[in-house]
């Protein structure tokens, strides 16, 4: 009978649209996600596949169709479980070869940045090149850096959203934080990009 | 349960920038990085602009036995990253410059120090008693696809 009732869940869950990762899944049950594409981590998968960060488990689509993040097919992802099996934080990469498209519809879905902290490259497309040292004069400099638009999104090292999620017992913090990289054998002057996408949950409990 | 105690996030800081050499009989193991830097920018309704200047060396200290230093280390400053982005974008909105850069470096030791302390290290401006090591400077992953470890 548990099994039946886990197993129309998923259904439910997917036809929900849980096979998109984004912030709803965070502080779920793993179970509403997992398939045969999800691999438990061991210490020896850190050498040997495209996991930057510590996780229980790792995702990459072979067998099923890819999960995806606003329509971006996902090519990995690794997640990190509180003690009872609900989704604290998650990672994924998706490539875009337009990365200002990508960016109008996360600004579409999330709105303006939170906060950001810009590339060099950002800084001297603006002519900027940053003070090594404290005066006044770099201080006022500092004072009106440019704000980047959404068509510089992508030319910032890490972008992140502060986001509010509703869960049963009210309302939680969570962040979205992006990585731009540029593609293999391009630089930040192309418009693809290699994003490393970041969903946490602030306060959540191991 | 999970196999991982700790959550962490992808990162900016390079491995590299981390060079621990073991500081005499003490068991601890001491990295010297000068030059980190961070500016920041806040979006939304209340823009503003912060950095904080490439200007201090930090003495990293961690149990001689503790693997993955370089990791952790690099880790443990990206969070502090975060801590000090997530206090920039929580200042109230003000007409006037919402934090000083001296304010902002100031709280930045206080987050490297934190996320230091939490993988059972320390943090500091000064150098450890005895040490003599190497200052290197410090490096992002900036041209990389993957960290550098």
């Amino acid at each position: 009978m548990n099994r039946l009732i886990i197993y129309v869940f998923v259904i439910v869950s997917h036809m929900m649209g849980y096979a998109q990762l984004n912030e709803n899944i965070l502080s779920k049950n793993f179970d509403i996600i997992k398939s045969i594409d999800f691999k438990l981590v061991s210490e020896e998968d850190y050498d040997n596949l495209d996991i930057e960060y510590k996780s229980d488990y790792y995702y990459e689509p072979k067998n099923e169709s890819p999960m995806t993040f606003l329509g971006y097919p996902v090519s990995v992802a690794s997640f990190y479980l509180t003690k009872d099996q609900k989704v604290k934080s998650f990672g994924m990469k998706i490539l875009a070869d337009n990365a200002t498209l990508f960016y109008q519809k996360v600004k579409e879905k999330y709105g303006s940045f939170s906060v950001s902290s810009p590339s060099d490259y950002f800084f001297e497309k603006h002519g900027i090149f940053l003070p090594k040292e404290y005066s006044e004069e770099a201080e006022n400099m500092i004072k009106n850096l440019p704000i980047p638009t959404v068509e510089e999104y992508k030319d910032t090292r890490t972008i992140s959203w502060y986001l509010k999620i509703d869960r049963n017992t009210g309302k939680d913090n969570a962040t979205l934080k992006i990585y731009n990289h540029p593609v293999k054998g391009l630089n930040f002057e192309s418009p693809n990009r290699e994003l490393r996408i970041v969903f946490s949950l602030d306060d959540l409990e191991d | 349960m999970p196999i991982n105690k700790a959550e962490d996030g992808l990162w900016h800081t390079a491995c590299r920038s981390f060079e621990y050499t073991e500081l005499g009989n003490t068991g601890t193991k001491v990295a010297a990085v000068n030059g980190i830097s961070h500016p920041v920018v806040r979006g939304g309704n209340c823009p503003g602009a912060g950095y904080v200047f490439p200007q201090a060396t930090y003495y990293f200290s961690l149990p001689a036995w503790k693997p993955r230093a370089k990791r952790e280390s690099a880790i443990a400053l990206e969070k502090a990253f975060d801590r000090l982005q997530k206090y920039f974008e929580e200042k109230p909105c003000t007409t006037v410059h919402q934090v000083t850069v001296g304010e902002l470096a100031l709280k930045l030791e206080e987050y490297i120090k934190l996320e230091f302390a939490k993988i059972g290290g320390q943090a500091s401006k000064y150098p450890p008693l005895g040490w003599s090591g190497e200052v290197e400077e410090y490096e992002t992953n900036v041209g990389l696809t993957k960290p550098d470890c």
